[in-house]
């Protein structure tokens, strides 16, 4: 018994008080954290050892009993509290919903549109103009209209691939002059940006949930969680060789929303 | 008297009402479950108030300065920026951000299990029904809670986190764009969305957990504990140890391990590296890039769920909605409607005290097994990325690979758990 005693309370206590000493002399003393924290940390869990084992111990052999009452169901308490909860939650939903419905005409409107329009120029993230023979093919380069650099919704990809290798719907034949199309950066699954560009087959991947997306046909999408094609933003070179969108992207980017098409 | 109320006499405790000292709580292993989720929150509030101290909700960008040299000079917001500032150059910062985020870890753990142990003993039924959806709420809060946390430190992991609950929030019918309006404080990204998080994440949140948690245990307190059938124990009577000294040391004694564990992963194991992840950038995206553990589910849902938007009157219902939005809130309504469904179907009503045996009851273990069964398999699909990295096989191989398990393992583990728990019963008649 005493043996026992000894193993299970005594020594936790001794490794308690020895690791609160380390924990305060080593926080005095101005010691990493981590070394505070450790030491303090295995001070608690000694502690804590130490106080079960000493309560198992100590505790009585016959455990503490209680009597229980013996309720029956009180419906009509239920039903009353049903009925509060229920008031409160129309009350609460009446009282967001008038503010709610007031914002989302106008939040939609936002979601359908981007900084997109018909003259804005193409720049790169570090705002520089974009001229149609700089971009090399193969290349995949994020852009934005020239006005809002960084803008989450008008984030694009541009990609330059051989004229021939594009295979567009009937009405997008001059969206791609040069061999340069412009899509939106945005999944159409979750609006992350995508990224991993796989030239050979010129499919452009989402990392968040691996959607992939065919540059070469229109944004069509090929595998994976999304439905939707990226959509496309109709551009055009200038005369003096530089990229100019024709006006905003085929269709709203990013996830779907109520009222999208 | 026993030798531990002698030393309790020690104590002036005479001067409290004697029937909450003499209040009795059964003691069993897995009734800690419970306790260890409090301890986790209060850790998490402890943390939380060092972290608040020096946290700044601003989206503002600033060239960074501070003395994580690799990103000196960077373009970074005031929120990043102040995270980083925790980390590198307040005392203990990193400790006690590694602890808050292992808290947040164990906090969602315990809780899962608590009610997985109240599921399957049939806790829940009936005078407890109430008190098993205020458990359900402080789930759903705390899931919430996590949420908005991952995304306060504003880096690119946590920014992406928060960009796909923005697409979950305006793919509602009707209401969604607007109500992203409301929570994200404007288009995504906007200047007021670390506000808004800020206000859900260190006031909100936390004060309806703290209000619903005292109401549980409250409840817990005034209906009496439940406890496992055998010895002494019946339904009149509750058989363990006095609130003090038994059960108040006990219960000491396990918070301050919990505290022990929870500083010890804080001190050395490192969790969250924003300044590894970088600032958050509209324009790029982690790889890889997975929620904490208990968002994963829905993770892993919205990899292997097939493209199926749909529309209604003209409107557009993306696939967002069925699988971030209708699917967790399926599941929490087959959870809040539970202990009312199972006594309309079994027709018992009656209070219960006395616990089940999970085997006594086939038909509920074997749902319950099953639906963990699902869960734990769209957590797994959550990371198949870097599982089809590992295994070297494509990764939409791995995708029709889970479309399958997830509908066939579920049916076969119920299946499986039922003949289990009806031959365990069986081999007990067999033996005298």
């Amino acid at each position: 018994m005493k043996a026992l005693l000894v193993a299970r309370v005594v020594v936790p206590a001794v490794l308690t008080a020895v690791a609160g000493a380390v924990a305060v002399g080593s926080l005095v003393l101005g010691a990493e954290a981590p070394v505070v924290g450790l030491a303090a940390a295995f001070a608690l869990v000694a502690g804590g050892v130490t106080v079960a084992a000493g309560v198992h111990r100590l505790a009585p052999a016959e455990p503490d009993v209680e009597t229980r009452e013996q309720k029956g169901p009180r419906l009509r308490r239920r039903q009353l509290l049903l009925g509060a909860g229920a008031g409160t939650a129309a009350a609460v939903a009446v009282a967001v919903a008038f503010p709610a419905s007031r914002r989302v005409s106008d939040a939609t409107d936002r979601l359908r549109t981007t900084h997109w329009f018909d003259g804005a120029r193409v720049v790169d993230a570090d705002g520089e103009l974009v001229r149609a023979d700089e971009v090399a093919d193969g290349e995949l380069l994020t852009v934005y209209p020239e006005h809002a650099v960084g803008s989450v919704d008008s984030q694009a990809v541009l990609v330059r691939e051989g004229e021939d290798r594009f295979s567009p719907d009937a009405e997008r034949m001059d969206w791609t002059p040069a061999g340069i199309a412009v899509y939106s950066k945005l999944c159409t699954h979750m609006a992350c940006p995508l990224g991993l560009y796989q030239q050979q087959s010129g499919t452009l991947l989402c990392p968040c949930h691996q959607a992939v997306f065919d540059l070469l046909d229109s944004g069509r999408a090929l595998q994976g969680p999304a439905r939707r094609a990226l959509p496309q933003l109709p551009i055009r070179i200038d005369d003096d060789g530089y990229l100019i969108a024709r006006g905003d992207f085929s269709d709203a980017v990013g996830t779907g929303f109520w009222g999208r098409p | 008297m026993s030798r531990l109320a002698a030393v309790a006499d020690t104590l002036p405790t005479d001067r409290l009402p004697t029937h909450l000292l003499k209040k009795v709580f059964p003691g069993h292993w897995s009734f800690l479950l419970g306790e260890l989720a409090m301890f986790s929150f209060l850790v998490l509030v402890a943390t939380g108030v060092y972290l608040a101290w020096f946290y700044d909700a601003s989206m503002e960008v600033v060239p960074y300065e501070g003395s994580y040299e690799p990103l000196v000079g960077v373009e970074v917001t005031r929120a990043y920026h102040s995270v980083l500032d925790i980390t590198f150059d307040r005392p203990a910062g990193a400790m006690i951000r590694q602890t808050h985020h292992w808290a947040a870890l164990v906090f969602v753990a315990s809780i899962v299990l608590h009610a997985a142990r109240v599921f399957f003993t049939g806790a829940f039924r009936r005078p407890r029904r109430l008190n098993w959806t205020i458990g359900m709420t402080l789930l759903g809060l705390a899931l919430a809670a996590g949420f908005f946390g991952l995304a306060l430190p504003h880096d690119l992991l946590g920014g992406t986190g928060a960009r796909i609950g923005h697409a979950f929030a305006v793919s509602i019918p009707v209401i969604g764009p607007g109500a992203a309006d409301v929570v994200f404080g404007g288009e995504f990204a906007g200047d007021g969305m670390m506000h808004r998080f800020w206000l859900f994440h260190v006031i909100l949140l936390p004060l309806a957990i703290g209000l619903l948690l005292a109401a549980h245990l409250s409840l817990v307190f005034l209906q009496t504990h439940t406890q496992y059938p055998g010895g002494n124990r019946r339904e009149d009577n509750v058989v363990g140890a006095a609130a003090w000294p038994g059960y108040a040391l006990k219960a000491g004694a396990a918070f301050s391990l919990v505290v022990g564990v929870l500083l010890a992963l804080g001190a050395v194991v490192e969790i969250g590296p924003i300044w590894l992840y970088g600032p958050f950038d509209a324009a790029a995206a982690t790889v890889p890039a997975q929620p904490d553990w208990y968002l994963g589910w829905v993770e892993g849902a919205l990899r292997i769920v097939p493209a199926i938007d749909v529309v209604v009157f003209g409107r557009e219902v993306p696939s967002p909605f069925f699988v971030g939005v209708a699917f967790p809130a399926l599941v929490f309504a087959v959870l809040y409607a539970w202990p009312f469904a199972e006594a309309r179907v079994t027709g018992d009503h009656d209070p219960h005290h006395l616990l089940d045996r999970p085997r006594e009851h086939p038909v509920r273990t074997a749902l319950g097994v099953a639906g963990l069964a699902a869960l734990t398999v769209l957590l797994l699909a959550g990371s198949h990325d870097l599982q089809a990295l590992l295994l070297r096989v494509p990764v939409d191989s791995l995708t029709w690979f889970y479309r399958w398990v997830v509908l066939l393992v579920p049916p076969i583990a119920g299946v499986v758990t039922w003949s289990i728990c009806r031959s365990l019963v069986r081999a007990e008649e067999l033996t005298p």
